[in-house]
Protein backbone atom coordinates (compact mmCIF):
# COMPACT_ATOMS: atom_id res chain seq x y z
CA UNK A 1 0.00 0.00 0.00
CA UNK A 2 1.63 3.28 -0.80
CA UNK A 3 2.23 6.01 1.79
CA UNK A 4 3.04 9.90 1.27
CA UNK A 5 5.38 10.78 4.30
CA UNK A 6 5.57 14.46 4.33
CA UNK A 7 7.70 16.25 6.68
CA UNK A 8 9.80 19.67 6.28
CA UNK A 9 13.07 18.77 7.66
CA UNK A 10 15.52 18.07 5.69
CA UNK A 11 15.03 20.08 2.55
CA UNK A 12 14.14 18.18 -0.42
CA UNK A 13 14.19 14.70 1.22
CA UNK A 14 11.51 12.48 -0.20
CA UNK A 15 9.10 14.09 2.97
CA UNK A 16 9.75 17.17 1.88
CA UNK A 17 9.33 16.38 -1.84
CA UNK A 18 5.57 15.33 -1.12
CA UNK A 19 4.49 18.73 0.66
CA UNK A 20 6.87 20.45 -2.80
CA UNK A 21 4.78 18.71 -5.08
CA UNK A 22 1.34 19.70 -3.27
CA UNK A 23 2.69 23.28 -3.40
CA UNK A 24 3.23 22.68 -7.22
CA UNK A 25 -0.32 21.93 -7.31
CA UNK A 26 -1.40 25.31 -5.16
CA UNK A 27 0.94 26.97 -7.81
CA UNK A 28 -0.75 25.60 -10.47
CA UNK A 29 -4.63 26.47 -9.31
CA UNK A 30 -3.31 30.32 -8.56
CA UNK A 31 -2.06 30.24 -12.05
CA UNK A 32 -5.85 29.16 -12.99
CA UNK A 33 -7.01 31.88 -10.32
CA UNK A 34 -4.89 34.55 -12.05
CA UNK A 35 -6.09 33.50 -15.55
CA UNK A 36 -10.18 33.97 -14.66
CA UNK A 37 -9.48 37.17 -12.62
CA UNK A 38 -11.87 40.31 -13.56
CA UNK A 39 -10.40 42.13 -16.90
CA UNK A 40 -11.52 45.50 -18.32
CA UNK A 41 -13.52 44.02 -21.72
CA UNK A 42 -12.61 40.20 -20.99
CA UNK A 43 -9.24 40.73 -22.95
CA UNK A 44 -6.78 37.83 -22.77
CA UNK A 45 -3.61 39.27 -20.93
CA UNK A 46 -1.65 37.73 -18.51
CA UNK A 47 0.73 34.55 -19.04
CA UNK A 48 2.19 32.81 -16.10
CA UNK A 49 4.71 30.18 -15.50
CA UNK A 50 5.87 28.14 -12.66
CA UNK A 51 9.35 27.14 -12.01
CA UNK A 52 10.49 24.51 -9.09
CA UNK A 53 13.24 22.40 -7.95
CA UNK A 54 16.18 23.12 -6.05
CA UNK A 55 18.78 24.73 -8.88
CA UNK A 56 15.65 26.55 -10.67
CA UNK A 57 15.41 28.38 -7.79
CA UNK A 58 18.66 28.96 -6.93
CA UNK A 59 18.92 30.26 -10.99
CA UNK A 60 16.02 33.02 -9.58
CA UNK A 61 18.24 33.91 -6.54
CA UNK A 62 21.26 34.32 -8.50
CA UNK A 63 19.45 36.83 -10.73
CA UNK A 64 18.29 38.56 -8.18
CA UNK A 65 21.73 38.86 -6.45
CA UNK A 66 23.36 40.00 -9.38
CA UNK A 67 20.74 42.61 -9.84
CA UNK A 68 21.43 43.89 -6.57
CA UNK A 69 24.28 45.15 -7.92
CA UNK A 70 23.70 45.62 -11.30
CA UNK A 71 20.89 48.05 -11.23
CA UNK A 72 23.09 50.17 -9.30
CA UNK A 73 20.16 51.47 -6.89
CA UNK A 74 21.94 51.12 -3.54
CA UNK A 75 18.53 52.00 -1.85
CA UNK A 76 17.24 48.56 -2.93
CA UNK A 77 20.22 46.26 -2.91
CA UNK A 78 19.69 44.88 0.41
CA UNK A 79 15.96 44.17 -0.63
CA UNK A 80 16.75 42.25 -3.37
CA UNK A 81 19.73 40.44 -1.67
CA UNK A 82 17.46 39.24 1.48
CA UNK A 83 14.37 38.70 -0.91
CA UNK A 84 16.95 36.18 -2.96
CA UNK A 85 17.26 34.04 0.20
CA UNK A 86 13.45 33.61 0.38
CA UNK A 87 13.44 32.10 -3.32
CA UNK A 88 15.71 29.96 -2.08
CA UNK A 89 13.67 28.59 0.57
CA UNK A 90 10.23 28.50 -1.46
CA UNK A 91 9.18 25.29 -3.26
CA UNK A 92 7.72 26.72 -6.55
CA UNK A 93 7.83 30.10 -7.58
CA UNK A 94 4.69 31.22 -9.96
CA UNK A 95 5.52 34.10 -12.39
CA UNK A 96 2.95 35.95 -13.67
CA UNK A 97 3.45 38.68 -16.52
CA UNK A 98 1.11 40.82 -18.49
CA UNK A 99 1.83 40.26 -22.11
CA UNK A 100 -0.26 43.64 -23.19
CA UNK A 101 0.71 46.42 -21.11
CA UNK A 102 3.50 47.27 -23.02
CA UNK A 103 3.00 45.99 -26.83
CA UNK A 104 -1.06 46.24 -26.98
CA UNK A 105 -2.39 48.73 -24.84
CA UNK A 106 -6.14 49.29 -23.88
CA UNK A 107 -6.28 52.33 -26.67
CA UNK A 108 -9.28 53.98 -24.54
CA UNK A 109 -7.13 57.15 -24.17
CA UNK A 110 -8.03 56.79 -20.73
CA UNK A 111 -5.21 58.79 -19.16
CA UNK A 112 -4.27 57.46 -16.50
CA UNK A 113 -0.71 56.87 -17.41
CA UNK A 114 -0.44 60.21 -17.96
CA UNK A 115 -3.53 62.90 -17.63
CA UNK A 116 -3.61 62.89 -21.25
CA UNK A 117 -6.54 61.91 -22.99
CA UNK A 118 -5.45 60.16 -26.66
CA UNK A 119 -2.61 57.67 -25.40
CA UNK A 120 0.07 60.22 -26.83
CA UNK A 121 2.07 59.97 -24.06
CA UNK A 122 2.41 56.20 -24.48
CA UNK A 123 2.95 56.31 -28.10
CA UNK A 124 5.40 58.79 -28.07
CA UNK A 125 7.65 57.19 -26.17
CA UNK A 126 7.75 53.71 -28.39
CA UNK A 127 8.59 53.23 -32.13
CA UNK A 128 5.48 53.11 -33.38
CA UNK A 129 4.37 51.62 -37.44
CA UNK A 130 1.04 51.49 -38.60
CA UNK A 131 -0.31 52.63 -35.81
CA UNK A 132 1.26 49.28 -33.87
CA UNK A 133 3.61 49.70 -31.41
CA UNK A 134 6.93 47.75 -32.71
CA UNK A 135 8.86 45.88 -29.63
CA UNK A 136 10.85 44.26 -31.98
CA UNK A 137 14.37 46.43 -30.62
CA UNK A 138 14.39 43.99 -27.25
CA UNK A 139 17.47 45.85 -26.00
CA UNK A 140 17.33 45.85 -22.54
CA UNK A 141 15.91 48.87 -21.06
CA UNK A 142 18.09 50.81 -18.76
CA UNK A 143 15.72 50.47 -15.81
CA UNK A 144 14.23 47.65 -14.59
CA UNK A 145 11.00 47.52 -15.97
CA UNK A 146 10.43 48.62 -19.58
CA UNK A 147 8.01 51.55 -19.24
CA UNK A 148 5.74 53.30 -20.32
CA UNK A 149 2.92 50.81 -19.65
CA UNK A 150 -0.41 50.94 -20.38
CA UNK A 151 -2.39 51.74 -16.69
CA UNK A 152 -5.50 49.75 -17.71
CA UNK A 153 -3.32 46.71 -18.41
CA UNK A 154 -1.22 47.51 -15.09
CA UNK A 155 -4.36 47.16 -12.88
CA UNK A 156 -5.83 44.59 -14.76
CA UNK A 157 -2.49 43.37 -14.28
CA UNK A 158 -2.88 43.46 -10.38
CA UNK A 159 -6.35 41.81 -10.62
CA UNK A 160 -4.87 38.93 -11.93
CA UNK A 161 -1.97 38.69 -9.78
CA UNK A 162 -4.44 39.13 -6.58
CA UNK A 163 -6.79 36.04 -7.82
CA UNK A 164 -3.65 34.37 -7.47
CA UNK A 165 -3.06 35.66 -4.04
CA UNK A 166 -6.53 35.14 -2.92
CA UNK A 167 -6.27 31.31 -4.25
CA UNK A 168 -3.12 30.94 -1.93
CA UNK A 169 -4.51 32.09 0.84
CA UNK A 170 -7.98 30.06 0.56
CA UNK A 171 -4.99 27.02 0.19
CA UNK A 172 -3.23 27.88 3.16
CA UNK A 173 -0.18 28.11 1.61
CA UNK A 174 2.44 30.98 2.30
CA UNK A 175 3.20 33.27 -0.75
CA UNK A 176 3.92 37.43 -1.14
CA UNK A 177 4.06 38.90 -4.32
CA UNK A 178 7.38 40.20 -5.08
CA UNK A 179 8.63 42.28 -8.05
CA UNK A 180 12.68 41.85 -7.54
CA UNK A 181 11.42 37.90 -8.17
CA UNK A 182 9.42 38.73 -11.05
CA UNK A 183 12.21 41.08 -12.60
CA UNK A 184 14.77 38.40 -12.03
CA UNK A 185 12.52 35.62 -13.81
CA UNK A 186 11.67 38.15 -16.90
CA UNK A 187 15.47 38.84 -17.52
CA UNK A 188 16.02 34.67 -16.90
CA UNK A 189 13.27 33.88 -20.22
CA UNK A 190 10.40 33.37 -18.07
CA UNK A 191 7.26 35.16 -19.03
CA UNK A 192 9.06 36.62 -21.85
CA UNK A 193 6.33 37.96 -23.91
CA UNK A 194 5.94 40.33 -20.85
CA UNK A 195 6.95 43.92 -20.03
CA UNK A 196 5.94 43.84 -16.35
CA UNK A 197 6.47 40.42 -14.02
CA UNK A 198 5.75 39.80 -10.77
CA UNK A 199 6.82 36.77 -8.66
CA UNK A 200 5.11 34.64 -6.41
CA UNK A 201 6.92 32.62 -4.60
CA UNK A 202 4.90 29.47 -2.52
CA UNK A 203 6.28 27.89 0.46
CA UNK A 204 4.47 25.13 2.77
CA UNK A 205 6.51 25.23 5.81
CA UNK A 206 5.56 26.40 9.31
CA UNK A 207 6.90 29.37 9.42
CA UNK A 208 6.38 31.73 6.52
CA UNK A 209 9.69 32.33 5.05
CA UNK A 210 8.20 36.19 3.65
CA UNK A 211 7.93 37.79 7.04
CA UNK A 212 9.71 38.69 10.34
CA UNK A 213 13.07 38.89 8.02
CA UNK A 214 16.05 40.77 9.83
CA UNK A 215 19.08 43.07 8.79
CA UNK A 216 21.68 41.01 6.98
CA UNK A 217 19.33 38.09 6.42
CA UNK A 218 21.19 37.60 3.28
CA UNK A 219 24.39 36.11 5.32
CA UNK A 220 22.56 35.06 8.32
CA UNK A 221 19.74 32.46 7.49
CA UNK A 222 19.10 29.08 8.14
CA UNK A 223 20.94 27.94 5.40
CA UNK A 224 24.04 29.74 6.17
CA UNK A 225 23.56 29.23 10.11
CA UNK A 226 23.48 25.12 9.47
CA UNK A 227 26.63 25.56 7.36
CA UNK A 228 28.48 27.36 9.47
CA UNK A 229 27.61 24.66 12.29
CA UNK A 230 29.14 22.23 10.01
CA UNK A 231 31.94 24.06 9.38
CA UNK A 232 32.65 24.59 13.29
CA UNK A 233 31.81 20.86 14.02
CA UNK A 234 33.26 19.63 11.84
CA UNK A 235 37.17 20.54 12.83
CA UNK A 236 36.44 20.52 16.46
CA UNK A 237 35.64 16.45 16.05
CA UNK A 238 38.90 16.15 15.25
CA UNK A 239 39.81 15.42 19.09
CA UNK A 240 38.20 12.21 19.16
CA UNK A 241 39.45 9.18 20.76
CA UNK A 242 38.94 5.78 20.00
CA UNK A 243 35.37 4.67 21.07
CA UNK A 244 36.28 0.88 20.33
CA UNK A 245 39.43 1.13 22.90
CA UNK A 246 38.35 3.47 25.64
CA UNK A 247 34.11 3.46 27.16
CA UNK A 248 33.45 5.97 29.86
CA UNK A 249 30.77 5.67 32.26
CA UNK A 250 27.40 7.88 32.28
CA UNK A 251 27.65 9.19 36.02
CA UNK A 252 26.05 7.57 39.20
CA UNK A 253 22.88 7.35 37.87
CA UNK A 254 23.19 5.92 34.71
CA UNK A 255 25.68 3.34 33.84
CA UNK A 256 27.53 1.83 37.22
CA UNK A 257 30.85 0.95 35.01
CA UNK A 258 33.54 2.48 35.99
CA UNK A 259 35.85 4.07 33.22
CA UNK A 260 38.18 1.79 31.27
CA UNK B 1 -26.24 58.00 2.21
CA UNK B 2 -22.54 58.96 1.79
CA UNK B 3 -19.91 57.54 3.52
CA UNK B 4 -16.61 59.20 3.39
CA UNK B 5 -12.76 57.93 4.05
CA UNK B 6 -12.87 58.82 7.47
CA UNK B 7 -16.29 57.40 7.72
CA UNK B 8 -15.63 54.30 6.46
CA UNK B 9 -12.40 53.76 8.22
CA UNK B 10 -14.32 54.10 11.17
CA UNK B 11 -17.15 51.45 10.25
CA UNK B 12 -14.19 49.19 8.99
CA UNK B 13 -12.75 49.23 12.52
CA UNK B 14 -16.03 49.03 13.99
CA UNK B 15 -17.21 46.27 11.50
CA UNK B 16 -13.87 44.26 13.68
CA UNK B 17 -16.77 43.39 16.66
CA UNK B 18 -18.75 41.37 13.98
CA UNK B 19 -15.60 39.78 12.99
CA UNK B 20 -15.38 38.66 16.75
CA UNK B 21 -18.05 37.65 16.68
CA UNK B 22 -17.86 34.97 14.27
CA UNK B 23 -14.92 33.88 15.52
CA UNK B 24 -16.43 32.92 19.00
CA UNK B 25 -19.18 31.19 16.88
CA UNK B 26 -16.42 29.19 14.91
CA UNK B 27 -14.35 28.33 17.68
CA UNK B 28 -17.82 26.93 19.79
CA UNK B 29 -18.71 25.16 16.65
CA UNK B 30 -14.85 23.41 16.33
CA UNK B 31 -14.84 20.05 16.34
CA UNK B 32 -13.50 17.85 19.32
CA UNK B 33 -12.06 15.16 20.74
CA UNK B 34 -13.77 15.29 24.17
CA UNK B 35 -16.85 17.43 23.00
CA UNK B 36 -16.63 18.43 26.39
CA UNK B 37 -14.25 21.25 26.68
CA UNK B 38 -16.11 24.30 28.12
CA UNK B 39 -14.98 26.89 26.68
CA UNK B 40 -15.08 30.24 27.87
CA UNK B 41 -14.80 33.73 25.84
CA UNK B 42 -14.28 37.02 26.14
CA UNK B 43 -14.11 40.55 24.14
CA UNK B 44 -11.72 43.29 25.16
CA UNK B 45 -10.80 46.39 22.66
CA UNK B 46 -10.26 50.25 23.11
CA UNK B 47 -9.61 51.65 26.65
CA UNK B 48 -10.14 47.94 28.72
CA UNK B 49 -6.75 47.53 26.84
CA UNK B 50 -5.02 49.57 28.91
CA UNK B 51 -4.69 47.03 31.74
CA UNK B 52 -3.46 44.55 29.40
CA UNK B 53 -1.07 46.84 27.95
CA UNK B 54 0.63 48.13 30.77
CA UNK B 55 0.76 44.46 32.25
CA UNK B 56 2.86 43.54 29.26
CA UNK B 57 4.87 46.05 29.16
CA UNK B 58 6.16 45.78 32.57
CA UNK B 59 6.64 41.91 32.02
CA UNK B 60 8.08 42.81 29.37
CA UNK B 61 11.17 44.74 31.29
CA UNK B 62 14.56 42.63 31.45
CA UNK B 63 14.40 41.40 28.66
CA UNK B 64 11.29 39.20 28.74
CA UNK B 65 11.10 39.32 24.68
CA UNK B 66 7.54 38.18 23.94
CA UNK B 67 5.23 40.40 26.39
CA UNK B 68 7.74 43.45 25.57
CA UNK B 69 7.15 43.05 21.79
CA UNK B 70 3.34 42.34 22.51
CA UNK B 71 3.06 44.91 24.47
CA UNK B 72 5.00 47.25 22.42
CA UNK B 73 2.60 46.24 19.17
CA UNK B 74 -0.77 47.25 20.95
CA UNK B 75 0.84 50.13 22.57
CA UNK B 76 1.15 51.82 18.93
CA UNK B 77 -2.01 50.54 17.83
CA UNK B 78 -3.88 51.59 20.67
CA UNK B 79 -2.35 55.14 20.36
CA UNK B 80 -3.00 55.22 16.96
CA UNK B 81 -6.50 55.35 17.85
CA UNK B 82 -6.92 52.02 16.03
CA UNK B 83 -6.54 49.15 19.01
CA UNK B 84 -7.21 45.70 18.14
CA UNK B 85 -10.42 44.00 19.23
CA UNK B 86 -9.11 41.10 21.54
CA UNK B 87 -10.85 38.00 21.71
CA UNK B 88 -10.01 36.04 24.59
CA UNK B 89 -10.86 32.21 24.52
CA UNK B 90 -9.99 29.99 27.85
CA UNK B 91 -10.78 26.59 29.47
CA UNK B 92 -10.47 24.96 32.74
CA UNK B 93 -7.64 22.15 31.43
CA UNK B 94 -6.40 20.95 34.33
CA UNK B 95 -9.17 18.09 35.17
CA UNK B 96 -10.05 15.33 32.75
CA UNK B 97 -13.81 14.74 32.30
CA UNK B 98 -13.25 12.21 28.92
CA UNK B 99 -12.98 9.30 30.17
CA UNK B 100 -10.44 8.43 27.70
CA UNK B 101 -7.51 6.61 30.06
CA UNK B 102 -5.37 7.28 26.69
CA UNK B 103 -2.06 7.94 29.55
CA UNK B 104 -1.02 10.99 26.98
CA UNK B 105 -0.58 12.82 30.72
CA UNK B 106 1.55 10.42 31.93
CA UNK B 107 -0.61 8.21 34.06
CA UNK B 108 -2.63 5.27 33.24
CA UNK B 109 -6.58 6.47 34.14
CA UNK B 110 -7.93 10.05 34.03
CA UNK B 111 -8.65 9.07 37.48
CA UNK B 112 -5.15 8.90 38.94
CA UNK B 113 -4.62 12.39 36.76
CA UNK B 114 -7.46 14.09 38.16
CA UNK B 115 -6.02 12.62 41.91
CA UNK B 116 -2.83 14.24 40.80
CA UNK B 117 -3.84 17.50 39.37
CA UNK B 118 -6.13 18.63 41.84
CA UNK B 119 -2.93 18.39 44.33
CA UNK B 120 -0.30 19.68 42.16
CA UNK B 121 -2.25 22.92 40.53
CA UNK B 122 0.52 25.54 39.94
CA UNK B 123 1.34 27.96 37.03
CA UNK B 124 4.72 28.09 35.38
CA UNK B 125 6.43 30.66 33.18
CA UNK B 126 3.68 30.45 30.72
CA UNK B 127 0.63 28.21 31.75
CA UNK B 128 -1.48 26.87 34.93
CA UNK B 129 -1.00 23.61 35.14
CA UNK B 130 -1.21 20.20 35.26
CA UNK B 131 -3.43 19.81 31.95
CA UNK B 132 -5.45 17.06 30.30
CA UNK B 133 -3.42 16.77 27.29
CA UNK B 134 -6.87 15.73 25.36
CA UNK B 135 -8.00 19.06 26.78
CA UNK B 136 -5.02 20.54 25.39
CA UNK B 137 -5.73 19.12 21.90
CA UNK B 138 -9.06 20.35 21.91
CA UNK B 139 -8.15 23.62 22.81
CA UNK B 140 -5.52 23.47 19.83
CA UNK B 141 -8.64 22.74 17.64
CA UNK B 142 -10.56 25.66 18.89
CA UNK B 143 -7.92 27.81 18.72
CA UNK B 144 -7.20 26.77 14.48
CA UNK B 145 -10.84 27.81 13.84
CA UNK B 146 -10.78 31.11 15.85
CA UNK B 147 -7.67 32.07 13.75
CA UNK B 148 -8.85 30.02 10.32
CA UNK B 149 -12.08 32.14 10.82
CA UNK B 150 -10.54 35.01 10.72
CA UNK B 151 -8.16 34.90 8.37
CA UNK B 152 -11.45 34.18 5.97
CA UNK B 153 -12.49 37.79 6.79
CA UNK B 154 -8.80 38.55 5.22
CA UNK B 155 -7.93 40.83 8.11
CA UNK B 156 -4.69 41.39 10.04
CA UNK B 157 -4.67 39.21 13.09
CA UNK B 158 -2.67 36.70 15.26
CA UNK B 159 -2.71 34.53 18.26
CA UNK B 160 -0.67 35.41 21.13
CA UNK B 161 0.09 33.36 24.03
CA UNK B 162 1.40 36.12 25.94
CA UNK B 163 -2.03 38.21 25.89
CA UNK B 164 -3.57 35.03 26.84
CA UNK B 165 -0.98 34.56 29.91
CA UNK B 166 -1.53 38.39 31.04
CA UNK B 167 -5.78 37.77 30.69
CA UNK B 168 -5.57 35.02 33.08
CA UNK B 169 -3.32 37.09 35.31
CA UNK B 170 -5.38 39.59 35.38
CA UNK B 171 -8.96 37.39 35.44
CA UNK B 172 -10.28 38.90 32.12
CA UNK B 173 -11.95 35.44 32.08
CA UNK B 174 -12.50 33.36 35.32
CA UNK B 175 -12.48 29.82 36.31
CA UNK B 176 -10.39 28.82 33.51
CA UNK B 177 -6.42 27.39 33.47
CA UNK B 178 -5.55 28.81 30.17
CA UNK B 179 -6.17 31.70 28.05
CA UNK B 180 -5.41 32.46 24.30
CA UNK B 181 -5.72 36.13 22.76
CA UNK B 182 -6.76 36.70 19.40
CA UNK B 183 -6.00 39.90 17.66
CA UNK B 184 -8.33 41.23 15.07
CA UNK B 185 -6.74 44.43 13.78
CA UNK B 186 -5.64 47.06 12.97
CA UNK B 187 -6.68 47.03 9.53
CA UNK B 188 -3.43 46.88 7.80
CA UNK B 189 -0.46 44.53 6.79
CA UNK B 190 1.67 42.57 8.85
CA UNK B 191 0.50 44.39 12.34
CA UNK B 192 1.90 41.55 14.05
CA UNK B 193 4.48 40.11 11.41
CA UNK B 194 7.53 42.58 10.67
CA UNK B 195 5.43 44.68 13.10
CA UNK B 196 5.72 48.46 12.17
CA UNK B 197 6.31 49.48 16.01
CA UNK B 198 9.25 47.85 15.59
CA UNK B 199 10.26 48.77 12.07
CA UNK B 200 9.80 52.06 13.95
CA UNK B 201 12.82 52.02 16.80
CA UNK B 202 14.79 49.65 14.73
CA UNK B 203 17.49 51.79 13.24
CA UNK B 204 21.06 51.52 13.43
CA UNK B 205 21.90 52.29 16.77
CA UNK B 206 18.94 49.84 18.29
CA UNK B 207 20.55 47.58 15.71
CA UNK B 208 23.77 47.20 16.72
CA UNK B 209 22.90 47.50 20.93
CA UNK B 210 19.67 45.75 20.90
CA UNK B 211 19.54 42.73 18.49
CA UNK B 212 23.06 42.18 16.66
CA UNK B 213 24.07 41.68 20.54
CA UNK B 214 21.38 39.41 21.11
CA UNK B 215 22.28 37.54 17.49
CA UNK B 216 25.89 37.21 18.70
CA UNK B 217 24.76 35.85 22.18
CA UNK B 218 22.74 33.61 20.61
CA UNK B 219 24.82 33.18 17.22
CA UNK B 220 28.27 33.59 17.96
CA UNK B 221 29.34 30.38 17.80
CA UNK B 222 27.55 29.31 14.27
CA UNK B 223 28.67 32.47 13.04
CA UNK B 224 31.19 34.94 14.05
CA UNK B 225 34.06 32.42 15.86
CA UNK B 226 37.14 31.05 14.25
CA UNK B 227 37.12 27.30 13.70
CA UNK B 228 39.06 24.92 15.17
CA UNK B 229 39.89 26.14 18.62
CA UNK B 230 38.35 25.46 22.11
CA UNK B 231 38.12 29.01 22.80
CA UNK B 232 36.95 30.51 19.96
CA UNK B 233 37.56 34.24 19.35
CA UNK B 234 34.72 35.99 17.70
CA UNK B 235 34.33 38.40 14.86
CA UNK B 236 32.95 41.65 15.28
CA UNK B 237 30.66 43.22 13.09
CA UNK B 238 33.76 45.90 13.42
CA UNK B 239 37.15 45.25 12.48
CA UNK B 240 37.53 42.76 15.53
CA UNK B 241 41.89 42.77 14.36
CA UNK B 242 41.79 46.42 15.29
CA UNK B 243 40.08 46.13 18.35
CA UNK B 244 41.65 46.36 21.45
CA UNK B 245 40.56 43.33 23.15
CA UNK B 246 39.42 40.27 22.07
CA UNK B 247 36.02 38.81 22.88
CA UNK B 248 35.66 35.24 23.17
CA UNK B 249 32.33 32.34 23.43
CA UNK B 250 32.58 30.31 26.80
CA UNK B 251 29.55 29.15 29.51
CA UNK B 252 30.27 30.77 32.70
CA UNK B 253 27.96 31.76 35.36
CA UNK B 254 26.02 35.02 35.35
CA UNK B 255 24.46 36.06 38.80
CA UNK B 256 23.02 39.42 37.77
CA UNK B 257 20.93 37.37 34.53
CA UNK B 258 20.15 35.15 37.05
CA UNK B 259 18.79 37.48 39.74
CA UNK B 260 16.28 39.09 36.72
CA UNK B 261 15.48 35.72 36.40
CA UNK B 262 14.65 35.23 39.81
CA UNK B 263 12.84 38.22 40.17
CA UNK B 264 10.72 37.90 37.84
CA UNK B 265 7.98 35.88 39.64
CA UNK B 266 8.16 37.93 42.44
CA UNK B 267 7.42 41.20 40.36
CA UNK B 268 4.22 39.78 38.72
CA UNK B 269 2.73 38.64 41.92
CA UNK B 270 3.33 42.42 43.54
CA UNK B 271 1.80 43.80 40.70
CA UNK B 272 -0.69 41.65 39.94
CA UNK B 273 -3.47 42.81 42.47
CA UNK B 274 -3.31 46.60 41.57
CA UNK B 275 -4.38 45.46 37.71
CA UNK B 276 -7.19 43.06 38.98
CA UNK B 277 -8.50 45.89 40.55
CA UNK B 278 -8.83 47.20 37.27
CA UNK B 279 -9.93 44.62 35.37
CA UNK B 280 -12.56 43.71 38.22
CA UNK B 281 -13.71 47.77 37.96
CA UNK B 282 -14.29 46.98 34.13
CA UNK B 283 -16.09 43.80 34.68
CA UNK B 284 -18.39 45.34 37.46
CA UNK B 285 -19.09 48.62 35.11
CA UNK B 286 -19.81 45.95 32.23
CA UNK B 287 -22.22 44.33 34.52
CA UNK B 288 -23.99 47.53 35.67
CA UNK B 289 -24.41 48.44 32.10
CA UNK B 290 -25.74 44.87 31.54
CA UNK B 291 -28.35 45.57 34.25
CA UNK B 292 -30.33 49.12 32.87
Amino acid sequence: MPRIHVNEWPPYAPSNQNSKDCSLIAAKLMMNAAQTAPVTGGVDQVEGEIVYGHDELDDIARKMEELAYSLGNKKKEDQWKYEAVMARESDVVLFLGDYRAKETPMDSGCGICSGTPDCSYLYERRRVAAGQIDITDRSLSKTAIDGPLCGVRVVDFGHCVGSALWMAKNLLVDCRPFLTMGIAGQRLGYCRNSAIVVGLPVATTSKNPYVDIHYDYHVINMEKLIDSVRKSYIILRQGGPDYRLRRLSRGPSGDEEEDE
Amino acid sequence: MYAGPEDTEKMAYEGLLDVANHVIRALRHSPQITSRLDIKTGIVTGEDLLPLIEFMELVGEDDEAVPWMDGLTYRKAYEEGKPPVVVLFGADLTTSTSGWDCGACGFATCAEFNKYSKLHRGMGPQAFGPSCMLNVLDMGIACDYACAAASKYDIENRIHVSVGLSALHLEYLEDVSYILGLSLGPLEEFWYYNRPAFTEIWDREFNDSYTLDKFRTVFSIMFQSFSGNFHPAIKSYDEWWDAETQDYVGVTPDPEINEVKDMLWPRILAIVPQFRERVNAIKARNKAEDAI
